[in-house]
């Protein structure tokens, strides 16, 4: 792994922001410290496997537009914005965290991604895992189960280590201490009125997995919570009780699409929770601690409820759930375009809250800003049938 | 007390005056052109020298931040919820075909029940129809003069393609006038998309440019299976729910 270590910082890191140069700083540091990084861009990556190796795993999903157009040099224009952008930043060296990785993990999620990773392989070393596209057969736990085994095969071959399942025990118990702890905070938001606005809330979910050190992180969100619980107590929040209270589901949730956030936020509504894999439906749940940590991994990974899934009926249960613990006044869905199973499953979602008597609208978007007047006016619109 | 309401959309910015008596004394229009901010004081202005000092000012449309003074500014779904129920008592549905979105609304006593809105792409919008009538140097009022020609199938309904399909029609010997009626076709069939994902009930008011064109709105009835109404002065629902917003705020 000498190769990788001493990788030095892009041609072009001078011309970067002061955020980014930060970040290739942060990586370059843990990378000079001898650990290794492994690149991934989906909630379906287990994690724990990097963790109990010594390797820093760090999200490679990008949020913005900045390197679309590279990325439709290569790319179909008619693709998900996530992929474009996802490809777009490895490829062009602009994202820290994608230049430092020494291997880049994903899954055959959806037919866009799966078919973006062949081409990235060109330019990083890959890992592809088989994701079963359904939940309850027993071949899709058997598949997952060995999928997860060779990916454990797979880090120790290249990084020339070995894992053992103590140490994937510890990493369960680290990252579900994780969990328990954004989910305490972003629970803070069933509270009327919320401590937080909807924006504050996913930008937290969103950072914290850039915080690499456990401990730090463990820290820093007990501090948070702490002072989020004070200012419930005391009243001095940035939200008024009389706002309309938004869940949001949909596509994963962060960077440009904070628009959407900041459109159903400016018409005097509050976000309380988001279902999105940046939220609920990474941190609703922990991973079992009693069984043998492979079936565990195994178990907890397969039930993440994306629209990948077919039927997917862990997304229905929890947005559910939600939408009576934060007591939701209506429920925003983001679609990005061209996403095929969040935006075919959309139908089943307003069916679905619909029947329970749920306001809902669903709104597709891309990383572009082109359309925030829209959003903006349909999120007033909507706000305006809650009352 | 007087009301202005204004309705500041990308075609055109619409202007409405109610008296107390909810009376709609005045309602005008002008082009958006460019200079948005130019058209909504002309209307503004026009206006004020009507009712004079002190009526309240409410804006809405996608300009509505840049009315000065504005008192109120409410959503274009809302106003034209509200300006349909004014214009057509007991309207339980209404397509407002815009300038660059058409919007299918549910509503009981003015108040929007749901509401359904195209996505980020103008495709099927009034734009769409405006493009293709200009390369066809028709008129809207034209197309309800139209006799005895059935319509060309015309499949793309983007605003910015339209004109490549025209074109490929033109060539092919199709006459302009089977053209127009293919755009307004094509227009329907997205509108009642739209309007299908409301339950829309009979009858539906059309607002907004289009809605004086009577061939638009047998179009859209016989598409969405709904009967779809013309409402006289629907281009100026959302300015008149605008003022009626202003006179009870």
């Amino acid at each position: 792994m000498t190769r990788i270590h001493f990788k030095a910082l892009p041609e072009t890191f001078e011309s970067f922001g002061e955020a980014r140069r930060n970040g290739f700083l942060a990586v370059k540091q843990l990378k000079d410290q001898g650990r290794g990084v492994v690149g991934t861009f989906c909630t379906y990556t287990p994690t724990e496997i990097f963790l109990a190796g010594g390797l820093t795993p760090v999200g490679l999903c990008a949020t913005s537009d900045e390197t679309v157009s590279e990325a439709e040099k290569t790319l179909p224009r008619n693709l998900c914005p996530l992929i474009k952008s996802s490809y777009g930043f490895v490829v062009t060296d602009k994202c820290p965290y994608a230049y430092f990785s020494d291997l880049i993990v994903g899954e055959t999620t959806c037919d866009g991604k799966k078919k973006m990773y062949e081409l990235l392989a060109r330019h990083k070393t890959v890992h592809v895992m088989e994701l079963p596209q359904t939940q309850n057969l027993i071949y899709a736990k058997k598949l997952w189960r060995s999928e997860i085994l060779r990916l454990k095969n797979a880090v120790e071959e290249l990084f020339e280590l070995s894992i053992s399942d103590e140490a994937i025990s510890l990493a369960i118990k680290r990252r579900n201490v994780e969990r328990k702890l954004l989910k305490d905070l972003y629970e803070l938001s069933a509270l009327s009125p919320p401590p937080m606005t909807g924006l504050q809330q996913l930008r937290i979910l969103f950072g914290s997995q850039f915080k690499f050190n456990h401990t730090d992180k463990v820290e820093e969100l007990k501090q948070l919570i702490s002072n989020l619980k004070e200012t419930a107590q005391t009243n001095q929040g940035p939200v008024p009780k009389t706002h309309k209270r938004i869940v949001i589901t949909g596509c994963p949730m962060g960077g440009a699409t904070e628009k959407v956030v900041e459109a159903i936020e400016g018409a005097g509504a509050v976000v309380v929770a988001f279902e999105n894999c940046t939220g609920a439906k990474q941190y609703d749940r922990l991973v079992d601690e009693t069984i043998e940590p492979i079936s565990a991994l195994t178990e907890y990974y397969l039930a993440i409820g994306c629209a990948v899934m077919s039927p997917n009926p862990n997304r229905f249960e929890l947005l559910e759930r939600l939408c009576h613990q934060f007591k939701a006044d209506g429920v925003v869905e983001m679609t990005l375009t061209a996403c095929q199973p969040y935006g075919v499953e959309s139908a089943s979602v307003r069916e679905f809250l619909n029947e329970r008597g749920i306001k809902f609208m669903s709104v597709e978007t891309d990383y572009s800003s082109s359309d925030s007047e829209l959003l903006k006016t349909r999120a007033a619109a909507f706000i305006e049938t809650l009352s | 007390m007087n009301a202005i309401g204004l309705d500041c959309g990308s075609s055109w910015c619409k202007g409405a005056w109610l008296d107390k008596n909810l009376n709609a004394r005045e309602l005008i229009s002008r082009p958006a052109g460019w200079n948005l901010k130019k058209a909504i004081e002309e209307v503004l202005e026009t206006l004020r020298e009507l009712t004079g000092p002190g009526a309240i000012v409410a804006a809405t449309g996608y300009g509505r931040g840049l009315v000065a003074g504005a008192k109120l500014r409410p959503t274009e779904i809302g106003c034209h919820a509200k300006g349909a129920e004014f214009l057509a008592s007991g309207t339980r549905s209404v397509i407002d075909i815009g300038g660059q979105d058409t919007k299918a609304i549910g509503a009981l006593n003015g108040k929007v029940l749901t509401f359904q809105m195209n996505d980020r792409c103008a495709a099927g919008t009034g734009r769409f129809l405006e493009k293709s009538l200009e390369r066809l140097s028709l008129n809207l009022e034209d197309i309800d003069l139209i006799t005895g020609v059935s319509p060309a199938s015309v499949a793309s309904l983007c605003a910015v393609f339209a004109e490549s399909e025209i074109m490929s029609l033109l060539f092919q010997g199709v006459s302009r006038e089977s053209i127009a009626l293919g755009v307004v076709e094509a227009l329907a069939e997205k509108a009642a998309s739209l309007l299908s994902k409301i339950k829309p009930l009979s009858p539906v008011a059309l607002t907004g440019g289009l809605c004086q064109c009577r061939t638009l709105a047998k179009t859209l009835s016989k598409a969405s299976g709904v009967q779809v109404i013309n409402l006289e002065r629907g281009r100026h629902a959302g300015a008149i729910g605008a003022a009626l917003l202003a006179l009870s705020a």
